[in-house]
């Protein structure tokens, strides 16, 4: 009877602790049922319990059997969370390599210290990546734990409220990727290496009197953190419509917010201290003849101003282009949805 | 996959339809897992019984069925009957059954 004793407990290990003793009794009447019927009612060999036990099958199966199946994230979550799996990772991956590129930069300078930074960074990379996926993991794995019917007692699903979609709302990926990768060019370029932004001066005879003159301003790197914050959400959204496919409302609204944002900013730049200039005295130190630093810094406050004029345009063509936009959204798509219920 | 493992497969399916039919007609009265499934093998329904004790709690979880152990010869056995609700739907049942026979009939005809 030992290897009954055995494969009872094998099974109940298999089993949540609620029901684990009923289901065990139960598994031992039904394994007495049947060698009773091999033996007549005589006590049965060890062969004839090992029979018996063969043709029940391994205990992990019988087990299963008796409960439901089993997900950490079920069927009907899998689909969204393969969505945000690739959205996750896709960022994940582009802010590491964002930060690979500048260690990279940062790196002494020799083939043992670049190699070496390079594993590193590729190290910090996996395990990003797997941190990041293990975090969706957990909200889903959570989401279907205490949610499990999540879909199943939503609204009745309602042909009519289907949206067709027209080749306008296609993600043209071109265009993306050209943004994620000015945008990230970008942050790289005036986050980390602002002093290349500048005028030298060449003598005549084409030789460099002296390095780059930096140019930008302190109230430029006031601003610094809402330009870094625009171009990081525009990298964020296009990412996003890479890995969707296509235009949602809820991706438009966000591009909506992000056009705020942006003409915001762009108000700011208008109305704020110069981002960028030279002084004349900053000139003749970085060894700028006298009346050349003294033409260039007088030129400075009409060139200037042409640049105001420059981001004024762009921004009425940023409001025009957010009007546009908020049209669409809010009347067009509701003409549509009446002239489908009419 | 082989046209007899298509066939297989096609009349494991049909089975497994109409155990849940096949076991709420049987237990009209008090059986036990063993002796169902002896009864259900001899009248042409094998089904082993890793299918059908935990179908036989399912049932019961469903309220359709009702259990009792007993000690029998110094063993205890579960017995199982229909509850009131499985008595109710049994006939139900049965007429629904006849349906799908009848149209199946008449489209193989």
């Amino acid at each position: 009877m030992k290897l009954i004793d055995v494969y009872v407990a094998e099974v109940g290990r298999h089993l949540p602790a609620k029901n684990r003793e009923d289901i065990e009794k139960e598994i031992r009447s039904m394994i007495e049922d049947m060698l009773d019927e091999q033996t007549g009612g005589q006590e049965p060999s060890e062969d004839q319990v090992v029979e018996v036990l063969t043709k029940l099958g391994p205990p992990d199966k019988i087990a299963e059997s008796y409960q439901p199946a089993r997900y950490l994230i079920g069927p009907e979550l899998f689909p969204s969370f393969v969505t945000t799996a690739r959205i996750v990772l896709a960022v994940t991956i582009f802010f590491s390599l964002l930060g690979m590129g500048v260690s990279l930069g940062k790196s002494a300078p020799g083939l043992d210290s670049f190699g070496e930074s390079l594993i590193e960074a590729f190290a910090g990379l996996i395990q990003s990546l797997f941190t990041s996926l293990g975090v969706v993991v957990i909200i889903f794995g959570l989401i279907q734990w205490f949610a499990p019917k999540v879909k199943s007692t939503s609204t009745p699903w309602d042909p009519r409220k289907m949206k067709a979609v027209p080749d306008g709302d296609r993600v043209k990926i071109g265009e993306a990727v050209t943004e994620i990768v000015f945008s990230a060019l970008a942050i790289i370029f005036f986050n980390f290496f602002p002093q290349y932004v500048g005028a030298g001066f060449i003598n005549n005879d084409g030789s460099w009197t002296i390095g780059l003159v930096s140019a930008l301003t302190d109230s430029f790197f006031r601003l610094l953190p809402w330009f870094t914050l625009v171009w990081g959400l525009e990298i964020l959204l296009n990412i996003a419509l890479i890995a969707l496919g296509r235009w949602q409302a809820v991706t438009h609204w966000i591009d909506v917010a992000i056009k705020v944002l942006s003409l915001a900013v762009a108000y700011a730049v208008i109305t704020a201290e110069p981002l960028f200039g030279f002084t004349e005295q900053a000139l003749l130190q970085a060894g700028w003849p006298a009346d050349a630093a003294q033409a260039f810094a007088e030129a400075q406050p009409l060139l200037y101003t042409l640049f105001r004029i420059a981001v004024g345009v762009g921004m009425a063509a940023g409001v025009f282009d957010l009007g546009k936009k908020l049209y669409n959204l809010l009347l067009k798509d509701r003409m549509t949805f009446a002239s489908i219920e009419g | 996959m082989t046209h007899n493992e298509n066939f297989d497969n096609i009349v494991q399916e049909l089975r497994r339809g109409v155990i849940v039919l096949a076991v709420l007609t049987q237990l009209q009265e008090e059986l036990y897992g063993y002796t169902l499934l002896k009864r259900l093998s001899e009248k042409g329904l094998d089904v082993d019984q890793g299918t059908l004790y935990p179908l036989l709690r399912r049932l019961e979880s469903q309220g359709l069925l009702e259990s009792l152990w007993r000690l029998e010869e110094a063993r205890p056995r579960r017995y199982y009957i229909l509850s009131q609700t499985g008595k109710d739907l049994l006939p139900r049942l049965i007429e629904e059954w006849r349906k799908i026979n009848m149209m199946l009939e008449t489209m193989a005809a």
